[in-house]
């Protein structure tokens, strides 16, 4: 069951990492243009995982997020921590797209964002249902740590 | 199907690599309007950054 609203969640990042995927070119350019192509071949995966961070795809919180690419991606554990490691040191220098999410219709892609349909549960003791809470809760960011 | 110019871009367009490039400079634009903001507001320099801490290890 817990695996179960867990994939679902995974599905969801999923698709909204392929939705993101048509910014990511773009994103680069710029950063090529601004910055030089050395500058972007070094850090290119740090802006990336601002811009995704900064449209909410990824949590930004440190515990969630290694989560999240540990269950998204085929990095190893210390690429992961590297590169969080990284975003967190270099946070300060990267740009904010706050400003610009409504342009790019952030607020209306994310209204149609299916939901879990509660009926697609099964019937589950309280300890369980908990533990579901629980791990959503942690997945979704209402938690900042997971026990 | 996901390499076809959308029905209201059709008539734009001659090729759907056309659309592509237009997409792609469109978020061009849109994305470096954070950068030129980070550069008003003073950008910091990253690799000045970047050797200070590495030279401190």
């Amino acid at each position: 069951m817990i695996l179960m609203i867990i994939k679902k969640n995974m599905e969801n990042l999923d698709r909204d990492l392929q939705r993101e995927k048509k910014w990511i070119l773009p994103l680069l350019e710029v950063v090529k243009d601004k910055k030089g192509l050395k500058h972007t071949q070094k850090y290119s995966q740090i802006y990336i995982l601002n811009f995704l961070i900064e449209k909410r795809v990824l949590s930004d919180s440190r515990e969630r997020l290694i989560w999240q690419l540990k269950n998204n991606t085929n990095y190893t554990t210390n690429k992961i921590m590297e590169l969080i490691d990284s975003y967190f040191l270099f946070k300060e220098f990267l740009p904010e797209f706050n400003d610009i999410l409504k342009d790019i219709n952030y607020e209306k892609e994310e209204d149609t964002l299916p939901t879990i349909n509660i009926e697609d549960i099964d019937d589950v003791s309280d300890e369980d249902m908990e533990q579901i809470i629980r791990d959503l809760e942690y997945a979704t960011g209402e938690r900042d740590t997971y026990e | 199907m996901e390499n076809q110019i959308p029905k209201e871009y059709q008539s734009k367009f001659n090729s759907f690599e056309e659309f592509r490039i237009y997409n792609i400079e469109k978020a061009k634009k849109q994305l470096e309007r954070a950068f030129n903001k980070m550069e008003i507001n003073g950008n910091k320099d990253w690799e000045k950054y970047v050797k200070r801490n590495i030279s401190k290890e």
